[in-house]
């Protein structure tokens, strides 16, 4: 059984893989505990390598994506950091040799550590810790088991808060005036909510926020990669024309929450994909290159505390742009890579018992966040599932009111109208939930942003 | 050598008694079984550190060899290794060390038709318990005041928890350790089978001098063991002395009395039945239904899982449709071993929460789990 560390997030949960998922007890994150998540990280269809459509050998598609990276100006490099430091590196290469940088679509930031959770008589959270990072859940019983006091902002009451204040989106702008104080804050740094994490960075001392992020290495990957456009930036450019070739490593654009933003990948003279899952993404590529799946590839990864793990595996990955490289004349290796990621963490060898010290500036945004219009709100729940654009849970939650209003029987479904259209969805009842959202594990067609308004009258 | 004797024996090979725990018996048994064709593969575990063994399933004597010795930090229950051995290989035969919660696991899951008992070889081992890896690391730091890294060797004995470096060796009462929140998992406080009756051979330290094993010698695939391995040149063995039978019934005794006060201690029945409702709400309330206490239960051996069939992520009960399936489900088979609670990610007691009911029902029935291939008091068919 390899030692691997699970891609449901940036937690950097350890764990053995030999067929399946075994526990390994011994990790410092997780003491092997896994989320169902992690349980199922195995369960998904490994994708072929592609040219046109067509299935070829990998080789094929090596040589057909050397030659449109030299033909196509203007191409752009994506990976949002569920690959190892090693292979981010490598992606590294690649985009300088044709003049670019690699975007990971999330700031470089470090925050507080676990020990902090746990240590903590205060917690403010902006998460879901039983759904959107499983594993940082413990570490929260444990301070609340020692005295702790919790205080969620979130889009319905959680379990383990002493006090639940729900986020209304006409007003999100308010937690602006939230008085963080001595506070140790959790939040998430993702592509999709870079406006509202930069709020509470901005409003908060760096050693009190604890940040987690969605990618298996997205830390490792903002620590080596110098692109800072963010995910809605690229579409923006590829719409422009700026941008006329892509090449995304382990990087589903499709995580947005407007589809209909898709359609500007159609307009790339290029499409290169590099990655193991076979999804509507690779579906849509020119050319797909096949590497490791995303727990097996041999290296270097960051959690969100700067823990430096390792990742027992293969070097498909490197391989693959290794072989690009060589048809510019660069000569890289695996070996190369691990020497220069030890070098640029300022470490001589992995221990993951200890959290390295970092000196990172946090490069703060200049939006401001955004209220939505409206008085009912479609929201998405974060999850691991959500961000590997599996269905997991097919079903909404939405408040007993709600149901009551609405007159909804068992079994019926609930009817959503946005200003893209209507959905019909299963829903769970749970008295958590305010009566004006409804918060969903899973993209649905009908929504344009991470928050987006509904109302529940026949179309 | 015969059935019920008890022996010291140690390992002939001088490597294998530096390497593997009290004279490296067992790692010797292991080999001896693959080298006399007893078995088609071993499973043993494979030391990474004090803190972290690898199960392994192998064929390979030389790997076997480098499983030796033992490690309490590092709770792996290696049933359902031994139930995949099965899968594959129907008519093969498999040897394994194990723990009493390992051997009471593979009795049931034999019941259960996953395992077949005449082509599996049980070397027990004789258990105090075993401790949590990352809270034992801690413990080191702050009670030992020891570097984890450094650490080479650990032993219960006497009561005391002893750790040893290349240069120091420091010892701590169980109590005091238990007392400060560390030491033995929860378990295996309260866990008052120590010696593994239930296996072919019953091997330990206690009663045996240094670098040797005591054996009990239980049924004839032990006998079949020992005697392989002693025909082959491996092992050596000479009665146990009168004074070894003694103290290892001594210390026997003494464990399961430590184990009875812990379990008064946790298992304080709660009477009243709306406050025991309550109490398993508000317990389960934090499950993420990540499936993991079912994945590794070394008792549940559903193909089709009835807890995860039946059960609807959309129902808003408190407590789930796929916990008190398995509530019910182990009410005759639950062996309290811990793993449950172990890997839970939402920290939920589970084995306690399944002991309560199951010590209940078990005892109304009169049965004990995984101690002998008697029926199960739920199975409709003898």
């Amino acid at each position: 059984m390899k030692k691997i560390v699970c891609y449901g997030c940036n937690l950097g949960c350890g764990l053995y893989f030999g067929d399946v998922p075994y526990f390994r007890k011994n990790s410092p994150v997780n003491s092997g505990k896994i989320c169902r998540f992690g349980m199922k990280i195995h369960r998904y269809e490994k994708v072929l390598p592609k040219v046109d459509g067509k299935n070829v050998e990998l080789d094929d598609a090596i040589a057909a994506a050397a030659k449109k990276l030299a033909d196509v100006k203007e191409m752009a490099f994506v990976s949002f950091g569920d690959v190892t430091c090693e292979e981010q590196l490598a992606f590294n290469k690649l985009a300088e040799a044709f003049e670019s940088d690699v975007h990971t679509c999330i700031p470089r930031f470090i925050g507080a550590n676990i020990e902090k959770i746990r240590q903590s008589k205060e917690i403010i959270t902006f998460i879901d810790p039983y759904t959107s990072y499983p594993l940082i859940l413990r570490h929260m019983l444990h301070a609340k088991k020692n005295g702790a006091k919790i205080t969620s902002y979130y889009w319905k009451k959680l379990r383990i808060a002493d006090e639940s204040v729900i986020l209304n989106p006409a007003e999100i702008d308010k937690i602006k005036s939230i008085n963080f104080g001595d506070s140790l804050v959790i939040t998430d740094l993702n592509p999709l909510n870079l406006d509202f994490s930069n709020e509470i960075i901005k409003s908060c001392n760096a050693e009190n926020i604890v940040c987690l992020k969605p990618f298996l290495n997205s830390t490792g990957a903002s620590l080596i990669s110098d692109g800072e456009k963010s995910i809605y930036q690229i579409f923006e450019e590829i719409k422009e024309k700026k941008i006329k070739g892509l090449y995304l490593l382990e990087s589903d654009l499709g995580i947005v929450p407007d589809d209909t933003l898709m359609a500007a990948l159609d307009e790339l003279e290029v499409l290169i994909v590099q990655q193991s899952m076979r999804n509507a993404l690779s579906d849509r590529a020119d050319i797909v290159l096949c590497g490791d799946r995303k727990f097996e590839g041999k290296g270097t990864v960051l959690n969100f505390e700067g823990r430096v793990l390792e990742n027992e595996g293969g070097t498909e990955g490197i391989k693959i742009l290794t072989d690009i490289l060589k048809s510019v004349g660069e000569e890289i290796n695996y070996d190369k890579m691990h020497a220069e990621v030890l070098s640029k963490l300022g470490i001589n060898e992995i221990d993951e018992y200890i959290v390295p010290k970092y000196d990172i500036k946090y490069k703060q945004r200049e939006a401001e966040i955004k209220n939505y219009e409206g008085d009912a709100h479609l929201v998405y729940a974060y999850n691991p599932f959500m961000w590997n654009n599996v269905i997991d849970r097919d079903f909404v939650e939405i408040s007993p009111s709600l149901v009551e209003s609405l007159n909804l029987h068992k079994d019926e479904l609930l009817k959503m109208t946005s200003s893209k259209g209507s959905v019909a969805v299963k829903y769970k009842i749970n008295n958590a939930m305010p009566d004006n959202i409804v918060l969903s594990p899973m993209k649905l067609p009908i929504s344009t942003d991470i928050v987006t308004p509904v109302n529940f009258k026949e179309p | 050598m015969k059935i019920g004797d008890c022996v010291v024996a140690w390992s002939k090979d001088e490597e294998l008694r530096k390497m593997g725990a009290s004279g490296g018996l067992v790692t010797s048994l292991l080999v001896g079984a693959l080298e006399t064709e007893l078995v088609d593969e071993v499973i043993a575990l494979r030391k990474i550190s004090e803190f972290e063994g690898v199960p392994i399933r192998t064929s390979d004597t030389d790997e076997a060899i480098r499983s030796a010795g033992s490690l309490h930090a590092a709770p792996i229950n290696l049933t359902k290794f031994a139930v995949r051995f099965f899968e594959e290989h129907p008519d093969g035969a498999i040897a394994l060390p194990v723990k009493p919660c390992d051997c009471r696991g593979i009795i049931e899951q034999a019941k259960r038709r996953k395992i077949d008992m005449d082509r599996i070889y049980l070397i027990g081992l004789n258990c105090g318990g075993t401790m949590d890896p990352i809270t034992t690391m801690e413990m080191l730091e702050k009670m030992y005041e020891m570097d984890p890294k450094k650490i080479v060797e650990e032993e219960i004995l006497k009561g005391k928890l002893i750790f040893k470096t290349e240069e120091e060796e420091k010892a701590i009462s169980i109590d005091e350790v238990e007392e400060a929140g560390y030491g033995r998992r929860e378990s295996c406080r309260y866990c008052g089978i120590n010696i593994p009756m239930m296996a072919d051979l019953a091997c330990g330290n206690w009663g045996a001098g240094e670098d040797e094993t005591f054996v009990e010698i239980l049924t004839e695939k032990g006998l079949r063991l020992m005697k392989s391995a002693v025909d082959h040149g491996l092992i050596e063995t000479a009665p146990a002395p009168e004074k070894g039978i003694k103290i290892r019934e001594k210390t026997n005794s003494v464990m399961e009395n430590v184990a009875k006060t812990w379990y008064e201690k946790v298992f304080v029945p709660i009477e009243d039945r709306s406050e025991r409702m309550k109490y398993y709400m508000d317990a389960m309330e934090d499950c993420i239904d990540c499936e993991a206490c079912k994945y590794v239960c070394p008792v549940c051996s559903c193909d089709e899982s009835k807890c995860i069939g039946f059960y609807d992520p959309m129902d808003s009960h408190k407590i789930s449709i796929y916990h008190l399936i398995r509530l019910l489900h182990l009410a005759d088979s639950c062996i309290g071993c811990g793993q449950c609670t172990d890997v839970c990610p939402a920290e939920i007691p589970l084995t306690i929460l399944h002991k309560r009911v199951a010590d209940r029902i078990q005892a109304k029935y009169d049965y004990i789990p995984g101690i002998d291939m008697k029926t199960p008091p739920f199975f409709e068919v003898e």
